[in-house]
């Protein structure tokens, strides 16, 4: 599940950076490029908290 | 008077005794730990403000690159040559160091200085969240410096009982937030300023990205009421913006964990982004909202919600940290306290400072000022390392004697202060002065102790010295 979370949030990190370059380039308009960052930046905290959580509780536990 | 500084001597030494003993070999931190703390560190909701102001000061595009580039430079050979060195050799913080070089009474009025610092600047972060919230509740930015509407007051007043809240009960669930937001604030910054391309016409084959760039984000040309900044000025605010941090030696206590002194070259990764990539993203932001100073209207025009998201969190996760630091500043002139108590009422001044727009508004002035008071510090403590002891002087005067406070310090701070009073008075720019104030209070404060430690001599046939003190 770590792996998992860490993988989601490094992508959302991409697609907060993408979304912005696709609008830059002509490829998306406005509403859609702040819709899709929105979504990103909702997965990337929900993802890395998680993934935060996880890897914190797994060094308490080593600890 | 003399019952009353032991009582805060004895109060500062307990509340520091964690750190008392200098960092054994088994605690160092590995480099990626310094790297990922600078990386972290200086990406803040300052950063929306201080790239924006360039733009409004009329700086050219070469000047800020070439100003960045060497500013932020000087300020990773500053840790690196002048903080890392002396915190590696001693592996103590700056508070016991100082400590014996200039007494308790020295670390007292550092640490309440340090804390009113720290209460303007998290008054300004909490300003610059605010603008994000106002946006969304209609509330404007006040026009002048003070607070001109019942909305505004209200909104800071309200993130400042948040910020104040968590730092009392939630420091470190918070700072566990804040470790989660660092790479997303970066990547907001970024995303913020390829997103204001389309709004300042950029074509997207950024063809004439140079062209826009140079003529409608850094052209030159000042906002009415502006000092216009040339490359220097750019240079000497990069090196000067963590002045207290490097010069002024408070990151010993960072850099005490490091393996050795070279460690203070991680600091360019803090420079060359939050410095140097966030300052430029933040320009462009401005430029594109025509030049209008309100962090919240900046991103949100180029993000939309995320945007206003990313500076209420840019604020509020730097705020935080920054008011726990303040209580624990504070606690040593509030005897008997709670931590909680502390924080609370630094957190209520914080608040109410947060009301005026000013601290961020003249945030460039507010940093030099600060990093400016700091610094005398930090040279009592270089001269007393480095130059001293090749003068023959004895180290750590006010130690061997039980002196509350060193007379050569207080003279050196307070003669290096009014120095830089003068000269700004004559017309020296405030970025530029604490070049000469350090020089002045290196030589004052290496004068002073070699005069004090001839007198000593001449005396020492009557009195010895009452015991030997050593570098851990």
């Amino acid at each position: 599940m770590k792996a998992i979370a860490a993988v989601a949030s490094i992508l959302s990190l991409a697609a907060c950076l993408i979304a912005p370059v696709l609008y830059a380039a002509g490829t998306t308009d406005a509403p859609t490029f702040k819709t899709i960052l929105l979504i990103a930046t909702v997965a990337y905290f929900v993802a890395a908290t998680f993934w935060a959580g996880r890897a914190r509780s797994a060094g308490a536990q080593t600890a | 008077m003399a019952a009353a500084g032991s009582s805060l001597t004895q109060q500062m030494d307990q509340l520091y005794e964690f750190e008392r003993e200098p960092v054994t070999e088994d605690k160092l931190k590995p480099g990626q730990y310094f790297a990922g703390l600078f990386a972290g560190e200086h990406v803040a909701a300052t950063e929306f403000v201080i790239g924006a102001f360039f733009v409004l000061h009329g700086v050219t595009m070469s000047d800020l690159l070439i100003g960045l580039l060497v500013g932020n430079l000087l300020a990773v050979l500053s840790w690196t040559f002048i903080c890392a060195p002396i915190a590696t050799r001693t592996r103590l913080t700056l508070y016991w160091y100082l400590r014996k070089i200039a007494g308790p009474g020295m670390t007292a009025v550092y640490n309440v200085a340090n804390a009113v610092l720290y209460c303007v600047l998290a008054g300004a972060m909490i300003s610059v969240s605010a603008t994000a919230i106002g946006l969304g509740v209609g509330v404007p930015l006040p026009e002048g410096a003070y607070p001109d509407s019942l909305g505004w007051i209200v909104i800071t007043l309200a993130i400042g009982a948040v910020v104040t809240l968590l730092a009392i009960f939630g420091f470190e669930q918070l700072s566990r937030f804040s470790s989660v937001c660092s790479p997303w604030i970066f990547v907001a910054f970024i995303a913020g300023a390829v997103a204001s391309f389309p709004a300042l016409g950029i074509r997207p084959d950024l063809s004439n990205l140079i062209t826009v760039l140079d003529t409608r984000v850094w052209n030159g040309i000042p906002d009415e009421g502006q000092m216009k900044y040339g490359v220097w000025h750019i240079a000497a605010f990069a090196w000067l913006a963590n002045l207290a941090m490097h010069v002024g030696l408070s990151d010993m206590a960072l850099f005490r964990y490091a393996k050795n002194w070279k460690y203070g070259l991680y600091s360019f990764f803090g420079m060359y982004t939050g410095h140097f990539l966030a300052w430029i993203c933040s320009g462009i932001m401005v430029a594109a909202v025509a030049r209008e100073m309100n962090p919240g209207l900046m991103a949100y025009e180029a993000l939309g919600l995320a945007g206003a998201f990313a500076v209420l969190v840019a604020g509020w996760t730097t705020a935080n940290p920054t008011m726990y630091r303040v209580g624990l500043a504070l606690q040593v002139v509030t005897p008997n306290w709670p931590r909680w108590k502390v924080t609370l009422v630094a957190g209520t001044i914080t608040s109410v400072l947060s009301c005026f727009p000013l601290f961020f508004t003249e945030l460039l002035a507010f940093v030099a000022t600060y990093g400016l008071i700091l610094m005398p510090v930090g040279a009592i403590v270089f001269a007393e390392h480095w130059i001293l002891p090749r003068l023959g002087v004895e180290p750590f005067l006010a130690e061997r004697r039980g002196w509350f406070i060193s007379p050569a310090a207080a003279i050196v701070w307070g003669g290096t202060l009014a120095l830089c009073f003068l000269l700004y008075r004559l017309g020296v720019h405030e970025f530029f002065l604490w070049i000469p104030g350090y020089l002045f209070a290196l030589a004052l404060y290496s004068g002073l102790q070699v005069a004090f430690s001839r007198s000593a001599r001449s005396q020492a046939h009557v009195q010895p010295a009452s015991k030997e003190v050593s570098l851990p």
